[in-house]
């Protein structure tokens, strides 16, 4: 099933490729809300994350003539989505100093009213964690946990080996772990 | 998917090997069951995350301002490109040092004399260009006496 829907998107691009536009809007509909929410892991800000998303589909559209179906579009999509938002993450500005991932849960708690207080508190102390991930091992964990890419997939699009993905994967598990150590309790309701 | 099928799948789901679909499944199983997740150990518990995580919706205008950007006009685009910029900046620093060096070369090559400053200081004065043009004329004294007293011949 899954086969047929990315077979249904390169046959999409080409059909945009000889200048067919609504071509271009059903993909662009199909592929938005996980372009925003891939971007939103890197940039954990709303403005920010629709303002990359952007910027993805703009280059998904100039490089249409360039396009060539001989890959999956979602692996030619993520390529492209994965390079604006490691650009992005590596300016200054993105360097800040992050609040302790403890702290973060411990004020989301003591704030918590209510259970949506408390997933924001989760959420914040996720992307904390996910923040202070190596680069790689951030973008294979992304790929393949959140966007639900295959292996294969993530190791095309990051140029590397499935063996050196899946390296990537369980070393950046490992360091979550760690990271949220403290936090797992309140994490999994243990 | 209940406590048993995800037994039956968990190894496959932890190895990466589960289609999309399942996978799914079994996440938000793991995320809801307390006794299925405590069996796993801390790292294999980090699969859950994206379950427990935020999802954006995108704002109701992103299609229209998109669309917006796509018909908006693409040197400004080219312009925010700082390698672009700096392209930019350093074509005008070379062609200012290529034009300013010729200039001062030219200038320093001529030998200035102290009479010719005083005739220049007053240049802006002579707005009528032809006097300008013919100021070797006015040097010539005594082209200008000769002219004078033919002047008086005449009259």
């Amino acid at each position: 099933m899954t086969k047929r829907i990315e077979d249904s998107d390169a046959r999409l691009m080409l059909r945009f490729k000889d200048g067919d536009t609504d071509a271009f809007e059903l993909l662009f509909s199909r592929h938005l809300r996980a372009i925003i929410n891939f971007s939103f892991r890197f940039v954990r800000n709303r403005a920010m994350a629709e303002e990359l998303a952007q910027e993805i589909f703009l280059k998904v559209y100039a490089g249409a003539s360039g396009y060539e179906a001989q890959a999956k579009f979602t692996t030619w999509l993520y390529r492209i989505a994965t390079n604006v938002c490691l650009n992005e993450v590596r300016k200054p500005r993105f360097l800040a100093v992050h609040e302790p991932l403890a702290e973060a849960l411990r004020i989301g708690s003591a704030e918590a009213h209510g259970d949506r207080l408390q997933r924001q508190a989760v959420s914040r102390a996720i992307r904390q964690a996910l923040d202070q991930l190596p680069g790689k091992q951030r973008v294979a964990f992304i790929l393949n946990k959140y966007q639900e890419l295959s292996y294969a997939e993530v190791s095309e699009i990051m140029g590397t080996s499935e063996q050196a993905v899946k390296s990537l994967i369980h070393r950046a598990k490992e360091t979550l772990a760690e990271k949220l150590k403290p936090s797992l309790p309140e994490l999994f309701n243990l | 998917m209940n406590c048993d099928e995800l037994k039956r799948v968990l190894n496959d789901f932890l190895n990466g090997t589960l289609s999309g679909e399942e996978s799914r499944e079994a996440r938000r199983h793991l995320a809801s069951c307390n006794a299925c997740v405590s069996r796993l150990d801390p790292a294999d518990r980090m699969e859950v995350l994206p379950v427990l995580d935020d999802e954006l919706e995108p704002s109701d205008d992103f299609a229209e301002r998109f669309h917006r950007r796509l018909q908006a006009p693409r040197r400004n685009a080219v312009w925010r490109n700082p390698l672009t910029l700096a392209a930019a900046a350093a074509l005008v620093l070379i062609s200012a040092a290529l034009f300013f060096g010729q200039h001062f070369r030219g200038l320093a090559e001529i030998s200035v004399n102290p009479n010719d400053l005083t005739l220049a200081e007053d240049l802006p004065i002579l707005e009528n260009m032809a006097v300008i043009q013919n100021l070797e004329l006015l040097e010539n004294f005594d082209a200008i006496e000769k002219l004078t007293i033919e002047e008086g011949e005449e009259q």
